[in-house]
């Protein structure tokens, strides 16, 4: 493996959003993107002339729903079969389809029809993340840790992975969502005289809502339940007030302004402002003026307001609260840190609902939501890179397998070989052997899951062991072991103990998964688009360098009073010639711009000395020298 | 070791109205905000003048919502209370509509 030189990143790779953070000497940086946000919208946009990410794909999804992406993280490492996903696609603009059994979401590119992986638009995402970091940082990032929700499973896992090496990055960990904020607030440190630690983290972002409960002993991480809805957040709450103001505007002027698309869409925004306002302040103004059919919309909305209107939705994240405590086996009071994550958090009742929930405990809250997830896979990552900073010394952290995993035996009974919640990395054996005399070979099928029937858990796939020398049933010893990697990668072998003879899972397309090549492949487009990315910026530059230059010029004869009126009208026509030439030709390539300055600088220069023959020329005279008139 | 930028600022955003704009003229900001979206606003009317062509074609919608990005960036603008801001505001989401009325009335 080469040896990186530059610093690993975290990044909360998000639904909706993304954030990418990096600690070093101790302290956790969020780093801004080139738009100067915090967080970059997990948007990729295909159109006919280049590829967008993050806020400029987002501005644009108007104009180009079908081609605009965002929403991967709910189709990643799932199956076209997947109930969920079958839901979520009637909600999308952009069209997905089944490639054999695997997702892949089709746009419009440069003309043509393309469909892509959701690793390989997550990967651009990750690029684009990278890339910040990098404008930042001065230096290359080839590391990362990426953060996934504690519920993904083994494939959802595998396929983020997958997502960071097209991107070129090397993961040195996925980490479970709520860890990470847990880490961000420090609490894998045990208190003295303290044994371990149960802290729920109550995760409400735009649009999903996600309960976790950890334990922590000794700096190890176990999940121990989750819960939530994976369509409640922010826009619910916006939709609400959007209706109720709907509403209001029809009482107040007798009009129904929720089919005239533009008006429902200012008022939506003004909508999204007031409910931000209301978490720190009680009343927030509307006004819009001429929404509809001419008539302005004055209005007030008080915090009360709003929160009875979505008292139903923000009453239904205590539902899942209760569920995480019952599987958890816990009750409220053994709860030590309640920890809030994602931008609906800040509302004032969600808040309230929650402590009193807590009998009045208090919220661990004083790191920004949005950032709490970046903020701790970027102290996860130093740690992993031998970040020895005083503050994270001694710090080990572990996850552990979500789900019992084991093989299906006579009678379709799964016997558990590594048990849930087993720290991670880890490695168990277990010996089986045959169900009849004489047989020749085993059928080993691997499951996840919890229920003692194999069927009523997951299958991960199937693999077999063959070449058993004859012998009674019962004889033969066949070692299974299961070992999974610090990345939650399972991998299961069989080894009969008699010939030696192994054989191993080898992870299939059935799991959801990509194979190594296509993976490859995936790298080396990506890989492409880099150079195409980069000649894009390098025409962009040579184009807004020879449009400046033009009006430079320009405005340099314009306005020196040494060139005669024909010199000055020579070089006015050529600038704007070169001008109207940018104007019709904003698809050439670089080297034509690049030719067109060329020849406006020596145009410009032989002006120039025509004119010092003739008579003595001051430098002050016109702004810019001949040496170099361009800026 | 490689020297290490210094972090962004985050108001350096490309949003040009979140930034604060000289007061040479002694203009409340509400106004220097309306006078820049206009300002936009007429490059993009000039647009509409010259477009020929069908709803759905491309350079009808991209003009469309462009227009209607102004009047977004024109309702986040806070009066303050102030008459003059909240009567440019309101004069300019006059502008803008009847820009979008005669660009329907182009588009066939």
């Amino acid at each position: 493996m080469r040896r990186a030189k530059g610093p690993a990143v975290g990044i909360d790779l998000g639904t909706t959003y993304s954030c990418v953070g990096v600690c070093q000497h101790g302290k956790v940086e969020i780093i801004a993107n080139d738009q100067g946000n915090r967080t970059t919208p997990s948007y990729v946009a295909f159109t006919d002339t280049e590829r967008l990410v993050g806020d400029p794909a987002k501005s644009q999804v108007a104009l180009n729903p079908q081609n605009t992406i965002f929403d991967t993280k709910r189709l990643i490492g799932r199956m076209a079969e997947d109930p969920m996903v079958q839901l979520d696609t009637r909600h999308w603009p952009f069209q997905v389809v089944s490639d054999t059994g695997k997702l892949k979401v089709q746009v419009s590119f440069k003309g043509k029809e393309k469909a892509f992986y959701p690793e390989e638009i997550s990967a651009i995402v990750l690029a684009k993340m990278k890339q910040t970091a990098e404008a930042y940082l001065g230096c290359p990032v080839t590391q990362a840790v990426i953060t996934v929700p504690a519920y993904f499973n083994d494939s959802q896992r595998q396929a983020t992975i997958d997502a960071g090496t097209i991107a070129g990055l090397h993961v040195l960990k996925i980490l479970n969502e709520p860890t990470a904020a847990a880490i961000a607030y420090g609490l894998e440190a045990s208190r003295e005289g303290e044994e371990q630690r149960n802290i729920l983290i109550f995760d409400l972002g735009g649009g999903t809502f996600d309960v976790s409960i950890l334990r922590v002993d000794d700096g190890i991480f176990e999940v121990k339940a989750t819960a939530g809805d994976t369509h409640l957040g922010g826009e619910d709450f916006d939709n609400r007030l959007v209706d109720h103001l709907a509403r209001e505007f029809r009482r107040k002027h007798k009009e129904d302004l929720s089919q005239d698309k533009k008006a429902v869409q200012r008022l939506r925004a003004a909508c999204e402002r007031a409910k931000r306002t209301l978490s720190s302040g009680t009343t927030a103004a509307i006004s819009i003026d001429s929404l509809y059919k001419g008539v302005d919309f004055h209005t007030t909305v008080t915090r009360a307001r709003l929160e009875d209107l979505c008292s139903d939705l923000f009453q239904a994240t205590l539902k899942p609260l209760g569920k995480a405590l019952r599987d958890a086996n816990m009750n409220k009071d053994q709860i030590h840190n309640i920890v809030l994550v994602g931008g609906s958090t800040r509302i004032p009742k969600v808040q309230t609902l929650l402590r009193e929930f807590f009998s009045g405990r208090e919220l661990s809250k004083n790191i920004n939501p949005d950032e709490a997830v970046a903020y701790g896979a970027a102290v996860q990552a130093a740690i992993l890179t031998g970040n020895k900073s005083p503050g994270l010394q001694n710090v080990l952290l572990l996850d552990v397998t979500p789900l019992s995993l084991g093989i299906d035996t006579v009678g379709g009974v799964m016997a558990t070989v590594v048990k849930r919640n087993s720290p991670v990395p880890t490695q168990e054996t277990m010996e089986f052997t045959t169900a009849e005399d004489d047989q020749e070979t085993v059928v080993f099928e691997v499951y996840e899951g919890e229920r003692p029937m194999s069927k009523n858990n997951h299958l991960l796939g199937t693999f077999i062991l063959s070449g058993l020398p004859p012998a009674l049933r019962g004889e033969p010893v066949i070692q299974v072991s299961f070992s999974i990697d610090t990345n939650n990668i399972l991998t299961v072998s069989a080894r009969d103990t008699d010939t030696g003879n192994t054989s191993q899972l080898t992870i299939t397309d059935a799991r959801g998964r990509l194979d190594r090549e296509e993976v490859e492949r995936m790298v080396r487009e990506a890989e492409a688009h880099r150079v195409q990315d980069e000649t894009q910026q390098e025409k962009i530059a040579a184009m807004n360098s020879l449009e400046s230059c033009a009006l430079h010029l320009k405005r340099a004869a314009e306005g020196g009073q040494a060139l005669d009126v024909r010199a000055k009208k020579r070089v006015v026509e050529l600038c704007e010639e070169a001008t109207s030439w940018l104007e019709g030709n904003q698809l050439a390539e670089k080297e034509a711009y690049e030719e067109r300055r060329r020849a406006l600088e020596e145009a410009w220069d032989s002006v120039f000395s025509d004119l010092s023959q003739g008579r003595e020329v001051g430098g002050e005279l016109v702004s810019g020298s001949a040496a170099g008139p361009c800026p | 070791n490689v020297p290490r930028k210094p972090p962004l600022n985050q108001d350096a955003g490309f949003k040009p109205s979140d930034q604060p704009l000289s007061n040479s003229l002694g203009m409340q900001p509400g106004i220097q905000r309306v006078m820049q979206v206009m300002e936009e606003v007429e490059q993009l009317e000039q647009e509409v003048d010259e477009f020929v062509g069908k709803k759905t074609d491309k350079a009808y919608r991209l003009l469309e919502e462009m227009l209607t990005k102004e009047l977004l960036e024109l309702d986040s603008i806070e009066t303050r209370g102030q008459d003059n801001v909240r009567q440019a505001r309101k004069e300019a989401v006059h502008r803008i509509q009847a820009i979008l009325e005669k660009l329907e009335k182009k588009g066939f």
